[in-house]
């Protein structure tokens, strides 16, 4: 089966200071992969790199076949590489109908059983404002207005990050249920929450892919720890 | 080249070049730029060095230029004492209006700033009109005598006096800048408030002190300005021309220690010029402005100091952080 | 002398009330443009004085009044659209102070073009609405009156724009995230693009409804700068409801100031800006993100 995300020997810089070297990494449809990391070790450079939110100093992405070189991020994600920021951050001053709406506004999918059936929770909350969610509540949010369009890609940063556990768990069945209509890209420190998800897992350290991780013993018993 | 530049003695050196220019260009265009410039340094320093826009200056130029005014016209005789006047009285509003101004976030101390420019106007032309006589302004020629060792009076006099102030107001920033700590932590407050919060610094009693530096010397461009022309009037505070200190900043590079001089050479340059062409010139000003800051906002000393870093470190890298934004 | 009294208090509110409409017209622009793009767009003052001239020129042309501001907001759109995609587009991403410095030169620029095409002389509009409404026993001119109203039809419409259309809730989502905005597929600049052209119309509408009140001059932009700044310092840049509401407060003050001491009128508002940014930085409806620099 063809990739549907190519990532060739990407490097970026803030300024003058590099902080990517020669990524290359490759996705598969409907596979979830990790990438785990210390702090600073350029994992959200990485994702928005692939987003379009940063330019590369050279390297290249190719999405679905297509380079994406200079593209504007909006003409990513309409393409269908949606990114999910680690903020946790819904339109606060939005209903949760209004940040809906705008994602299919941008999409023209306004399909959004889709997104109840995933996040029952959210057909409840429709007219509640963002101030008022609960960080789960944003989380799924988040995620559910990224899956109109029928994105291909979903690149989530720090997805477990400040969630209680028992949301995390809801999040696991939500992204092996998820990785049905398409691969879903997340990167973390949240190594069991990682270990749960992930069929294959990328170490990065200091900028640099160091280890690859498919067999699923291995990710099971968290040993890829070794490489951070 | 720079580092010589930057010296004291490189100072004075250039100062003296221009002092001789007199010969080749009128006395008149050399002692308005020489002027100009020590206003524009203050804008400069503040635009480059803390990050702070002020649109607001000619009000700082106008309290020193009618505290000297004042004085001539009311009390004294003596051009010395006038400027001393303008100088101090420009010192106290500074310090009164810098309690509140430096307390705004950079965005908010620009529009008050233009705020109290235009209220400092209204304040000459209106509320003051009965000492200020508003537009019409205070006449000084028959009140000013001639002053012992360098006659302010005369043509020659005034342009000696001006250089002599602007060599000691370029001494005076080349150590801020160059030299001390206080010039440093202005920068930090440019590049990150907080993080210098956190490091243990009072940021508003820098940034306080930064603001009294800079317009303390736009007030005595103003005192000279008022002995120079020997008249002051309202307009001097008006709001139109705050560009042109904003314009020269930009022009000559914000927070170079040249910067000024040579954006005021430029500038005064191509009013003269220009407007023998074409009679509204802020035109012209509008489209430096725009090239300037589509350029990448270092102006002509910040560029050619870009330049010269470049061509001596061929090949290393530059540091990263300052240059970076280190035009503005 | 009672009777004067109240009467001189009425027809002072009623001159406040449509100083507020002219100061609301022309700062919610800047305020949508500060709040979304993180810019202070200082050429809005010169689509204010445009919108003067156009207004003066079509009627001297045409005599119509109504003519000239339709004239005055379809040019304004385009000149607008032009100097955004050419100029303003490219520092959206910087600092305020970039933008600061940058729209500064347009207006510059544009207030010199003003003068080679009108020249200096200052130019009357009359007022296309001569009678006057009897208030509590006094006379209070109509045309007055219809500017308040006009302002407070532009409140309701940018309200009903803003909460009840899409592109309105784009704009609120970016006045919180810009970056979010776009990741979801939404194209930001032509966002911008829209909420400039709006915020360059609107200034260009309160130019032209100004027109009959004043002289219309090249520096007209430049006299009412200091009382537009305290409007929306006063409000909280970024916020339409503190934009409206301090320009119900500096409306009055100006008026009810110059009724005690005529140099009041500008130094009034300037005072009680002072005051409210002792007790509060941001303004009154500031929101935290009108900290960021």
């Amino acid at each position: 089966m063809p990739n549907i995300v190519e990532v060739k020997n990407l490097n970026a810089a803030y300024g003058q200071s590099k902080v990517l070297f020669d990524i290359s990494l490759a996705i598969k449809p409907n596979e979830r992969v990790s990438i785990v990391g210390r702090n600073g070790a350029g994992k959200t450079t990485l994702l928005k790199c692939m987003a379009g939110l940063l330019t590369p100093t050279n390297g290249s992405v190719v999405f679905n076949g297509m380079e994406l070189g200079q593209k504007p991020p909006y003409e990513v994600a309409r393409m269908g590489l949606k990114y999910i920021d680690q903020d946790k951050h819904v339109f606060l001053d939005l209903t949760v109908r209004e940040n809906l709406q705008l994602s299919s506004y941008a999409t023209n999918d306004y399909d959004w059983d889709k997104v109840f059936a995933h996040f029952p929770k959210l057909k409840i909350l429709i007219d509640r404002k963002g101030a008022y969610l609960s960080g789960g509540e944003r989380q799924m949010l988040m995620i559910g207005r990224a899956i109109l369009g029928d994105p291909k890609v979903l690149l989530i940063d720090e997805p477990t990050e400040g969630l209680a556990p028992s949301i995390v768990d809801d999040l696991v069945t939500t992204f092996h249920e998820l990785s049905k209509d398409c691969a879903i890209l997340t990167v973390g420190q949240n190594l069991s929450f990682v270990s749960r998800v992930a069929e294959r897992i990328y170490a990065m350290k200091e900028g640099k892919l160091v280890a690859e991780v498919t067999d699923e013993a291995e990710i099971k018993a968290n040993s890829y720890s070794c490489y951070l | 080249m720079k580092r010589f530049l930057t010296s004291s003695t490189g100072i004075i050196i250039v100062f003296v070049l221009l002092f001789l220019l007199k010969g080749v260009l009128p006395a008149a265009f050399l002692t308005e730029v020489v002027i100009y410039s020590i206003y524009a340094m203050g804008c400069s320093f503040l635009i480059g060095r803390l990050g702070l826009t002020s649109f607001g200056q000619p009000a700082f130029l106008a309290f020193g230029a009618y505290g000297a005014g004042i004085y001539l016209y009311y009390f004294g005789t003596n051009s010395y004492v006038a400027i001393l006047v303008g100088v101090l009285a420009s010192l106290l509003i500074n310090m009164l209006v810098g309690t509140f101004l430096v307390r705004l976030n950079s965005s908010y101390f620009t529009l008050c700033n233009q705020a109290f420019c235009v209220v400092t106007f209204f304040l000459f032309q209106k509320a003051l009109v009965k000492w200020t006589f508003g537009d019409n302004g205070l006449l000084l020629i028959s009140r000013m005598k001639p002053t012992p060792v360098i006659d302010l009076t005369t043509t020659n006099g005034i342009y000696l006096f001006a250089f002599l102030v602007a060599i000691g107001v370029w001494l005076f920033f080349n150590y801020l800048l160059k030299k001390s700590v206080f010039g440093a932590t202005c920068l930090c407050v440019k590049d990150n408030e907080q993080k210098l919060r956190f490091l243990g610094y009072n940021t508003f009693n820098i940034k306080w002190l930064a603001f009294v530096i800079a317009n303390t010397v736009a007030g005595l461009a103003g005192a000279l300005y008022t002995v120079y022309f020997c008249m002051v009037n309202a307009n001097i505070a008006n709001v139109s021309s705050a560009s042109e200190a904003v314009a020269i900043s930009m022009l000559g590079g914000a927070g170079t220690l040249f910067g000024p001089l040579v954006g005021s050479f430029l500038f005064i340059g191509l009013k003269d010029i220009v407007s023998q062409f074409i009679s509204h010139w802020e035109v012209l000003v509008g489209f430096l402005l725009i090239v300037v800051m589509l350029a990448g906002q270092k102006g002509i000393v910040g560029s050619l100091e870009d330049f010269f870093a470049k061509q001596k470190s061929e090949g290393t890298p530059q540091t990263p952080a300052l240059t970076e934004e280190g035009g503005l | 002398m009672m009777q004067m009294n109240v009467q001189l208090l009425i027809s002072a509110v009623i001159l406040g009330l449509s100083m507020s409409g002219v100061y609301f017209l022309l700062t919610v622009g800047l305020s949508l443009c500060y709040g979304l793009m993180r810019m202070i767009s200082l050429d809005q003052f010169f689509y204010y004085a445009l919108g003067a001239y156009m207004v003066y020129t079509i009627r001297t042309l045409t005599g119509s009044f109504w003519l000239g501001v339709g004239g005055a907001i379809l040019t304004t759109l385009v000149v607008a659209f032009i100097i955004e995609r050419l100029i303003n587009k490219r520092v959206y991403s910087k600092p305020v102070m970039f933008s600061m410095i940058l729209t500064f030169g347009v207006y510059l620029m544009g207030v010199g073009l003003i003068k080679y095409i009108w020249g200096l002389t200052p130019k009357p509009v009359a007022s296309p609405i001569g009678g006057s409404l009897n208030l509590f026993g006094t006379g209070v001119p109509g045309y007055r009156v219809f500017v308040i109203l006009l302002a407070v039809v532009v409140y309701f419409a940018v309200q009903f724009f803003l909460n009840k259309t899409i592109v309105g809730t784009a704009i609120r989502a970016g006045i919180d995230d810009a970056e979010k905005v776009e990741v979801l597929g939404n194209n930001i600049s032509r966002l911008f693009t829209i909420t400039f052209i709006i915020a360059a119309a609107l200034s260009a509408l309160a130019g032209a409804i100004h027109a009959p009140f004043v002289m219309v001059s090249p520096e007209m932009g430049m006299s009412i700068t200091a009382f537009a700044f305290m409007v929306v310092i006063i409000g909280g840049l970024g916020s339409i409801k503190g934009t409206m509401v301090s320009a119900l407060i500096v409306g009055q003050v100006v008026s009810l100031g110059a009724l005690i001491w005529a140099p009041l009128a500008e130094m009034a508002p300037f005072l009680v800006m002072m005051i409210i940014l002792l007790i509060k930085p941001t303004g009154l409806y500031g929101s935290k993100y009108a900290g960021r620099a």
